[in-house]
């Protein structure tokens, strides 16, 4: 008899122990089961719970910010850039207590602290709880030094990307202004150059993850997230700093003697588009761009008016081009007053009869009144189109106004009348210059643009602006007859005052009324423009200098021709152009 | 083949026959995972370097192995005749704790002997085993007396209130298993049985009001809910007590839990357990060392480390029960039960099953004291196996 049961019955002492054993082995047995079971629960039903919060724990992840990208002249003379920045910090609560106030005063004279700088970062590092403070936003090289040399665990320098201007006001409306605060809409405060070209300048921040021990020592592995920041892209801009220096300092000289409201001036490689130079007064310092108010403001794409005299081209061009007049053809200019219905038109100077040509020079409006008539108004319409007025002009720059150029349908005959004289039209600067270089180019007007290329860390060019022919404007032949008549107004007529010894200019002036807000004109506050290109023989350059509301005089043959004739003798020079004259 | 060989050939066969080598072998595998794991749990990734506690791990263990041999050796008459002596020094050394020990985190539960530090509870756990395997032993028939089991519990009690004085409530509290299971093996009636443990549940409130420390209170408490110990402390705790309880915060169970369950099947690998080396894991080399498996092993590392425990004791119950010595039994009784108690206490309170007390994993967890006791045990089981007759000799020597 050698069941399983007689063997466990006689394998044990009696059968009391066979049950105890059996007893044990039951709560043993169930005991593990229950362990087993938790370990499955916590290690495989909530295990991602767990990893995760395991992670959470352990796993540190940093920012690693990217430099944005400079901005710079076209021979690489940084106008924009992002520098380090070193603030010192601490954490308060790794300093003992009763030693704070002695830390304190040592970090007062590591850190050359003032005493402002002192009574603010106090009370913070003595707050309990406070695990964080700033102890000075703007150290130097060495106070972070001396921080490091301090080898204490409480404090700890971290460094951010502030951007810097260098050159200050110098074109600064143009290049704009990034900042690291948000404005109202929640984006990032841009504008200029650094909003129009935000998406290069701005670098892809990296992400480094790290280990952290239980002391919040960190412990790099392999293994760990470690996405390196990608810089942004430089902008190479089409500005010239010479070009632009000259500018500014004639602008400044004009400002210094008319004080206008706003003054601009823009000038255009006459041939291609390329801005050289934009500069507008009032201007800002956009490393206090806190400060700058409505002078960041880029009034020379933003700002439009009525262009007046200086739009008299654009209308005797075409009308040349149709064959509507030539140079010669006579205009009855009614010695200073004549009427078209019951519209006065009036002259400053009454004249008898004067050639095409003399009313361009002398800038008379019932002659100019004659020659838009004589081109009729879709002509008229389809030419300034042409000429790019009603759209913005695309040079690229944020908040470009696009002007006003009545559509054919709300286009009054009064409004012929107006717009060959310069009103019932408005322009911006930007749009008045390069309108102005169609008669430079023989006929053909460029957009205008102020990026030459966008270049990334490698050397890279990512996007690369040529001069692009928006459409062509006038024959060629057209165009020499009118650099005629332009060179003319300087050598004789309402802009003398621009006339150099070296160099034969071309240019218009301008005289038109300000517009009041509810209608109508202010009799004392005018806006004085002059366009101009030179050499006239060949063109190089192309210039607009306008002031607004300026105080004293307010012809633009006096106010902003004379800055004009001084910018273009002195960028000639420096372009070493030989003289014509 | 000569008469001596053949002799010795018996020998050898008789020996290989009554040596319980599933004890032995689940030994030595703890020991290998006990070694393998303090090395990793000794490990700062900050500063990629070892803490002295695996080399010191190494030293305990050899002193325990030579413990073994030397424990091996002694006739199990002298062993069952010296245990009230052993018992006596015990309890000896339980009161001289309390007054010349060292404080160390509140309590009072090591001699400093030079640089090394003896736990005199972790013997008396043995020793107070030995007493009563010896109680039973001399008159069997007190297991069936109401009388004869008040004294085996007045044996218990007195180390018990004693180590509760340290506090060390932990080990105390392990006491209470084991001579449950040593009166069970021991023939007791179950209505008997059954009676001790209703008083003792009727003293549980009794305890909490009267012996338990807020501290200790707030230990107990805090597993309840470890990511919120204090809202479990409020309804449970007078305020009073509330502001008395300190390190309680539930970090431990909450470090413990994410270490064991970021570790998941396969684990992270050896010594690749993020909650480990980077110190986030407490204790790790000592009561929470399981989990510093769990999170490296996985569950698979806890089913092997469970399944050796099993073995160890299946094989220890296996020779309690073939051993025919009366005292050999109820000792490999008590030991395993000390064994059993502090894994499944051990494990519980690393996975959240049971509260935090200091009780280490038996062969596992660093230090001298549990090490030597631990495989003191060990010898004693493999010691009485070897020596004592057997009713029925294994189904394989057949």
């Amino acid at each position: 008899m050698n069941s399983a049961g007689e063997i466990s019955s006689s394998y044990y002492r009696s059968t009391g122990d066979y049950l105890r054993a059996t007893g044990f082995a039951v709560l043993l047995l169930g005991l593990f089961l229950g362990l087993i079971w938790r370990l499955y629960s916590i290690q495989i039903i909530e295990y991602s719970h767990y990893l995760g919060k395991a992670r959470h724990q352990h796993t540190q992840s940093i920012h690693v910010p990217a430099p944005r990208g400079p901005i710079v002249a076209n021979d690489g003379t940084v106008l924009a850039i992002d520098v380090v920045r070193r603030s010192v910090c601490a954490d308060p609560g790794l300093v003992e207590e009763n030693k704070r106030s002695a830390m304190l005063e040592t970090l007062r004279q590591v850190l050359n602290l003032s005493d402002a700088e002192f009574a603010q970062v106090r009370p913070r590092f003595l707050r309990r709880g406070n695990k964080y403070v700033a102890l000075k936003s703007d150290a130097t090289a060495e106070e972070a030094l001396a921080i490091r040399q301090l080898d204490h665990r409480a404090f700890f320098t971290e460094s951010e990307f502030t951007r810097v201007y260098p050159n200050g006001v110098f074109a600064s409306a143009l290049i704009g202004f990034a900042g690291p605060d948000r404005g109202r809409d929640g984006r990032p405060v841009r504008s200029g150059i650094e909003l129009a070209c935000d998406k290069h300048l701005e670098g892809v921040a990296g992400a480094k993850e790290y280990f952290c021990d239980a002391r919040r020592r960190a412990i790099s592995l392999p293994g760990l997230k470690d996405v390196p920041a990608v810089p942004g892209a430089a902008v190479v801009l089409t500005l010239d700093v010479v070009v632009q220096k000259i500018v500014e300092e004639e602008l400044d000289a004009l400002n210094e003697e008319f004080k206008p409201e706003t003054a601009v001036a823009i000038m255009l490689d006459a041939k291609t588009g390329k801005v050289l130079a934009m500069a507008n007064r009032p201007t800002f310092d956009p490393n206090d761009y806190g400060r700058a108010g409505s002078k960041k403001n880029n009034v020379a794409v933003t700002c439009v008016f009525e262009p007046g005299s200086t739009f008299k081209p654009f209308i005797a061009g075409p009308a040349l081009s149709e064959g509507v007049i030539t140079p010669e053809t006579p205009f009855n200019c009614h010695r200073g007053t004549w009427w078209i219905g019951r519209r006065k038109i009036t002259d400053v100077y009454g004249y008898g009869t004067l050639s095409a040509t003399d009313v361009i020079v002398k800038s008379s409006n019932i002659g100019a009144t004659q020659i838009g008539l004589r081109l009729g108004k879709e002509k008229m319409r389809k030419y300034l189109a042409r000429f790019g007025f009603g759209k913005a002009s695309g040079v690229g720059l944020p908040g470009e106004s696009s002007g006003l150029l009545h559509s054919p349908a709300r286009w009054h005959h009064q409004d012929t009348i107006s717009t060959s004289f310069g009103y019932a039209v408005a322009a911006t600067p930007i749009q008045l210059v390069s309108a102005f270089s169609v008669f430079a180019t023989g006929g053909v007007r460029y957009r205008p643009y102020v990026v030459e290329r966008v270049v990334d860390r490698d050397g890279v060019v990512i996007e690369e602006n040529r001069p692009e022919e928006a459409c062509r404007v006038i024959s060629a032949q057209t165009a020499k007859k009118m650099v005629k008549i332009l060179t003319e107004v300087v050598e004789r007529g309402t802009g003398k005052k621009a006339k150099s010894k070296k160099y034969k200019i071309a240019g218009k002036t301008g005289t038109a009324h300000i517009a009041l807000p509810g209608g109508g004109y202010a009799p004392d506050r005018h806006n004085a423009t002059f366009l101009s290109f030179a050499p006239a023989g060949d063109p190089k350059i192309a210039l607009i200098v306008t002031a607004r509301a300026p105080k004293g005089v307010h012809y633009g043959g006096l106010v902003a021709a004379p800055a004009a004739g001084r910018i273009i003798e002195r960028v000639l020079t420096y372009y070493r152009v030989p003289p014509d004259k | 083949m000569s008469i001596t060989a053949f002799g010795a050939h018996i020998k050898a066969r008789r020996f290989a026959g009554r040596f319980n080598w599933a004890v032995a072998a689940s030994t030595a595998g703890l020991l290998a995972l006990s070694m393998a794991f303090i090395f990793s749990a000794s490990f700062h990734a900050a500063t990629q370097e070892y803490a002295r506690v695996a080399k010191m791990q190494v030293i305990w263990i050899g002193l325990g192995l030579a413990a073994i041999f030397f424990l091996m050796l002694v006739p199990l008459r002298l062993l069952r005749e010296s245990a009230p002596w052993i018992y006596a020094a015990s309890l000896f050394s339980l009161v001289a704790v309390l007054f010349i020990g060292t404080v160390h985190k509140g309590s009072t539960r090591w001699f400093a002997l030079g640089p090394v530090h003896v736990q005199p509870s972790e013997c008396a756990k043995i020793a107070t085993v030995f007493m009563l395997a010896w109680f039973f032993a001399k008159n069997p028939e007190r297991a069936r007396t109401l009388r004869g089991l008040a004294a085996a519990l007045a044996i218990a009690l007195v180390p018990i209130v004693l180590i509760l004085r340290e506090p060390d409530l932990g080990t105390a509290m392990i006491f209470v298993p084991v001579t449950l299971a040593m009166l069970f093996a021991a023939g007791a009636k179950k209505r008997h049985l059954a009676l001790f443990i209703a008083c003792g549940i009727m003293l549980v409130p009794l305890g909490w009001l009267f012996v338990l420390k807020p501290y200790q209170k707030g230990r107990l408490l805090v597993f309840l809910d470890p990511d919120n110990p204090r809202q479990a402390m409020k309804k449970f705790l007078s305020e009073d007590e509330l502001k008395r309880v300190r390190f309680a915060d539930g970090y431990h169970l909450r470090q413990s839990l994410m270490a064991v369950g970021s570790g998941g099947l396969t684990g992270k690998g050896y010594r690749r357990g993020t909650q480990n080396t980077l110190g986030y894991l407490p204790e790790r080399h000592t009561d929470f060392i399981f989990a510093v498996l769990a999170e490296e092993w996985g569950l698979i590392g806890c089913l092997v480390l469970l399944g050796l425990y099993g073995l160890l004791i299946v094989g220890g119950a296996d020779a309690a029960a073939r051993t025919s010595d009366p005292f050999s039994k109820l000792a490999i009784v008590g030991i395993i039960a000390i064994m059993a108690t502090q894994v499944i206490v051990n494990a519980g309170m690393n996975v959240g099953l049971f509260p935090i007390t200091g009780l280490t994993l038996p062969l596992l967890s660093y230090g001298g004291s549990s090490m030597l006791v631990s495989l003191a045990g060990i010898a004693l089981i493999l010691n009485f196996d070897l020596r004592t007759e057997r009713e029925i000799p294994r189904i394989s020597d057949k």
